[in-house]
């Protein structure tokens, strides 16, 4: 190998990485950590929800509607008998959802005709999110079906329905986690390792050093990111197969060489932003803290962990333009949905652009003189 | 004359500190010392010469190539920073690469093709190669460091405070060598603060105060070797000289020696002894 700064200080670089244990075991355990706690999340998502229900009517088919949504699969049905008690269910968080079942509950169910029938209406307390409305209804429009079921005749009252159940241990809770558990690993160890480094290599004054020789001093400042980019491309593909084998995921080999690229790109790019941070650090310590102010609003809106539709729309707007965001939709694309070559190398040019971006910074910063 | 170093009216603005009117020059083969009290601006000055920071204004030359005169001249720059060796202050090096992997991957800043050059002709260091440079001492790493300025044979060599933590047996080798090398024609400038041997073998001594040369010494040998300067009022005082020529030159003491090394003490009597840094200060500074 040609003795050039790039590859003495890539050389360099390994051996410093490698006999920094607690950077190996960063890198190596804490993708596995933090699959495995993601994974419990998603175990967690198996779990019935628990709801409380309270029944204000005393006709027989408000007992029957209570009957059937115990019966419920998906659902922890549990009986009180005051209004309070639900409600202060509800808020100590033992219950996900309290369900009010209304004192004319089956006198409305008689009076239904064939032309004019009211809707039978359920007071349903809940404490988290969207998500969880949409899921409380729907359940409950099962149990109205499920009552149509049990009646008779001009009875039966119809209900439109889209999906009764939900399987709530499907693919979308992965869909999220995985990608979720990745992005943190590669944005993490990326912009926090290197500018961690490059600041102490400052503090050190050996940033100088480099500057003050003839050669361009950003040839072993890239050798040494190129290296980080290498470890954070290896915990990431670690997260990758902890992931697959925890969430029960198989992917074929073409979108694992796909990760692979993806991973090693979105590596540099977070090292050197990790490496502008770095530069414009006094010292490690406010290095670090810059670092971590940097690396919060890059994972949360990535859209990893929420689904743009979560946010207003402007916000979900500019997390497309967000350097996570190659990384967060490439790995959607190649894991769980399908993607085309044209729209993978789409992503892979958006990466390749932030990268050129931060890397003229970079360039810029190196060569820069007080 | 044949200049290794030539800067003038150079001014550098550092937060609340300025560097201001900065004018001298180090001619080929020459050791000009770098005094001042701490705070004065050495290493600040050692870092705008040599353009790890860039200048406000003024003009620096090495070896009769500009490499500022208003704005860096890139090109200039590069070619001179292949003959400037540079060993800076408060420089740590990686505590986890072995010395020899040390010198294998900085040798490389200057394209040198054989880093065993750095290091086969120093003794003190042949053990150390497969250790870790974390392990060492502080004045091993020193010596290092001073190996890795000098390593790739520049022709002008800044050493900013190379002594501290050194050993005398480190100290005298380094001395040697700045010594072999300046009579080969390699010039330094070595900021101190405190005198060691070095003055030995030292042309000049520049002084620097606030930010500004106070005075350039141009006969420190004379100084560091006995032959200090004596005002009036200090030979009024001095009823043990036999003989003095008042102005300069040596004083001789009743007993027929030459005072080879002086100073001046309170009250403007004399003292046997080297002079130390501080004694510099007190020279008075003449019109440049």
């Amino acid at each position: 190998m040609k003795r050039t700064p790039f590859n003495a200080f890539m050389k360099a670089q390994v051996k410093r990485r490698i006999r920094n244990k607690r950077f190996l075991v960063w890198v190596v355990i804490m993708p596995i950590i933090l699959m495995g706690s993601l994974h419990l999340i998603w175990e967690g998502q198996g779990v019935q929800p628990h709801i409380v229900v309270f029944n204000q009517d005393d006709s027989n088919m408000s007992v029957v509607a209570l009957g059937i949504l115990k019966s419920q699969e998906d659902l922890e049905v549990h009986e009180v008998f005051s209004l309070e008690t639900g409600i202060d269910e509800l808020r100590k968080g033992d219950a996900e959802a309290f369900v009010v079942i209304p004192r004319d509950f089956g006198a409305k169910w008689d009076q239904i005709g064939e032309d004019d029938f009211e809707s039978i209406v359920f007071d349903v307390y809940y404490t988290a999110g969207e998500q969880e409305e949409k899921l409380i209804n729907l359940i409950l429009k099962g149990v109205v079906e499920d009552i149509n079921r049990f009646v008779e005749g001009d009875k039966q009252r119809p209900v439109e329905i889209n999906s009764r159940r939900l399987s709530l241990n499907g693919g979308a809770t992965s869909d999220m986690l995985l990608p979720a558990g990745i992005i943190i690993i590669n944005v993490h160890i990326g912009v926090y390792a290197s500018s961690t480094d490059i600041s102490r290599v400052k503090e050190h004054n050996l940033c100088k050093k480099i500057k003050v020789g003839p050669k361009d001093p950003i040839h072993p400042l890239m050798g040494m990111i190129i290296i980080d980019s290498v470890f954070t491309t290896v915990a990431s593909m670690i997260a990758l197969i902890s992931g697959m084998v925890l969430f029960d995921l198989s992917i074929s080999y073409i979108a694992l060489l796909g990760s692979i690229l993806l991973f090693f790109l979105s590596s540099i790019l977070f090292s050197m932003i990790g490496h502008v941070i770095g530069k414009h650090s006094d010292a490690q310590t406010s290095a670090q803290s810059i670092a971590s102010m940097v690396i919060f609003p890059l994972i949360f809106f990535s859209q990893a962990f929420l689904f743009s539709s979560i946010f207003p729309r402007y916000v979900s707007n500019i997390a497309t333009y967000l350097p996570t965001y190659p990384l967060t939709e490439g790995m959607r694309q190649l894991y769980f949905y399908q993607i085309s070559i044209l729209g993978f190398m789409s992503l892979l040019f958006i990466c390749a652009l932030w990268l050129l971006l931060f890397f003229l910074i970079s360039y810029h910063l190196e060569n820069k003189r007080r | 004359m044949d200049h290794a170093l030539s800067v003038k009216n150079v001014y550098k603005c550092i937060g609340d500190f300025e560097l201001s009117d900065i004018n001298f020059d180090i001619r080929r083969g020459e050791v000009m010392l770098l005094g001042g009290k701490n705070g004065s601006g050495k290493t600040k000055l050692m870092e705008t010469i040599s353009c790890i920071s860039t200048p406000s204004k003024g003009r620096i030359k090495y070896f009769d190539n500009t490499v500022y005169d208003g704005k860096i001249k890139k090109k200039n720059l590069k070619h001179a920073n292949r003959r400037l060796g540079i060993l800076l202050q408060d420089e740590r090096l990686w505590d986890s690469l072995t010395v020899r992997e040390t010198f294998d991957t900085f040798s490389t800043l200057y394209g040198t093709e054989d880093p065993e050059r750095y290091y086969s002709k120093c003794p003190l260091i042949k053990d150390e190669l497969n250790k870790k440079v974390g392990v060492l001492s502080d004045g091993k790493k020193q010596l290092i460091k001073f190996l890795l300025s000098i390593g790739h044979n520049p022709d002008i060599i800044f050493l900013d405070e190379p002594s501290s933590f050194l050993d005398d047996r480190v100290r005298r080798w380094i001395l040697n060598k700045i010594k072999r090398l300046k009579s080969a024609g390699t010039s330094f400038l070595i900021s101190i603060n405190l005198l060691w041997e070095v003055g030995e073998i030292a042309d000049r001594m520049m002084i620097i105060e606030d930010g500004q040369i106070k005075n350039i010494i141009d006969d420190f040998h004379d100084y560091y070797n006995g032959n200090l300067l004596v005002s009036d009022n200090v030979l009024n005082n001095t009823p043990d000289c036999l003989s003095v020529e008042p102005g300069h030159n040596t004083i001789i003491t009743k007993d027929g020696l030459d005072i080879a090394v002086l100073g001046i003490g309170k009250d403007d009597l004399l003292e046997v002894r080297r002079p130390a840094l501080g004694d510099f200060y007190r020279v008075k500074g003449r019109d440049r």
